[in-house]
């Protein structure tokens, strides 16, 4: 369950990053929040969510 | 200042040599400093604030382009200002600065990063993971980052960030190209939820 829009705000945020490529967010109280966007590969795929 | 007297077993016994000494540190005035040597204003911060020094939390074990405390205990307020009063003097080129598992709290915190503040252009590697930060610590951290031209890895780690200190931060991360790792795990993102089924509005909304 994605938990509070503030949440979903600060994924897309940071999704949208120009030069980040590894970014840790575990954790935190997220959920599933990775079956409710579309983010982009590159950096999600280095998520540890 | 020449980071020698920083770094080693020699430095450490100078460092005690000068605590036990007359010299001027006992009346070293941060107005009218004629010295950079950090030493002078740990001893005399230690001094007002009535806290015992420790070398070990001044001098290196070798010399580097880093400032790392890594597991050193800094919880009073009277520890955090007598190394910050030292830090902010430190001379030599800066690279990376590591507080870590200082068990320092937000207040303590703020005075901590205020202290390398002069170092901030430089620094690649800033990690202040398991400390709390909060959400003043966030927000003064969210101020000065757009001073970090040269970051490219920013940890913090357990640092007891909320939405609203996070997102401090990461509208000012916008502007910074040279990031490349940034690490906000074991936080307290998505915590803020009001809506029960917020998942569903905004899967909806997007």
């Amino acid at each position: 369950m994605l938990r509070g829009p503030l949440g979903y705000e600060i994924i897309k945020s940071i999704a949208e990053h120009e030069s980040l490529n590894t970014l840790g967010v575990s954790n935190n109280f997220l959920g599933q929040i990775d079956k409710c966007i579309e983010p982009p590969a590159a950096l999600f795929s280095n998520m540890l969510l | 200042m020449n980071q020698s007297v920083l770094v080693g077993s020699r430095a450490k016994q100078k460092f005690w040599d000068l605590y036990k000494s007359e010299r001027k540190f006992k009346d070293f005035d941060p107005e009218i400093e004629e010295t950079p040597d950090p030493r002078f204003a740990y001893f005399q911060t230690c001094k007002e604030k009535n806290c015992l020094p420790r070398a070990n939390l001044l001098i290196k074990d070798t010399e580097s382009p880093l400032i790392d405390f890594t597991n050193k205990y800094l919880q009073t307020q009277q520890a955090a200002q007598s190394v910050a009063e030292a830090v902010k003097r430190y001379t030599f080129p800066v690279m990376a600065i590591y507080f870590v598992n200082n068990s320092l709290k937000p207040r303590e915190a703020k005075v901590i990063m205020q202290s390398f503040q002069h170092h901030i252009g430089t620094i690649q590697n800033l990690n202040l993971s398991m400390n709390n930060l909060s959400q003043s610590g966030a927000e003064y951290l969210a101020s000065v980052i757009p001073n970090m031209q040269s970051i490219k890895r920013l940890n913090l780690n357990d640092c007891h960030l909320s939405d609203r200190g996070v997102k401090a931060i990461l509208e000012n991360l916008e502007q910074l190209t040279t990031l490349d790792v940034l690490d906000l795990s074991a936080n307290q993102i998505g915590q803020s939820s009001y809506f029960k089924d917020s998942a569903a509005a905004l899967c909806s909304y997007i």
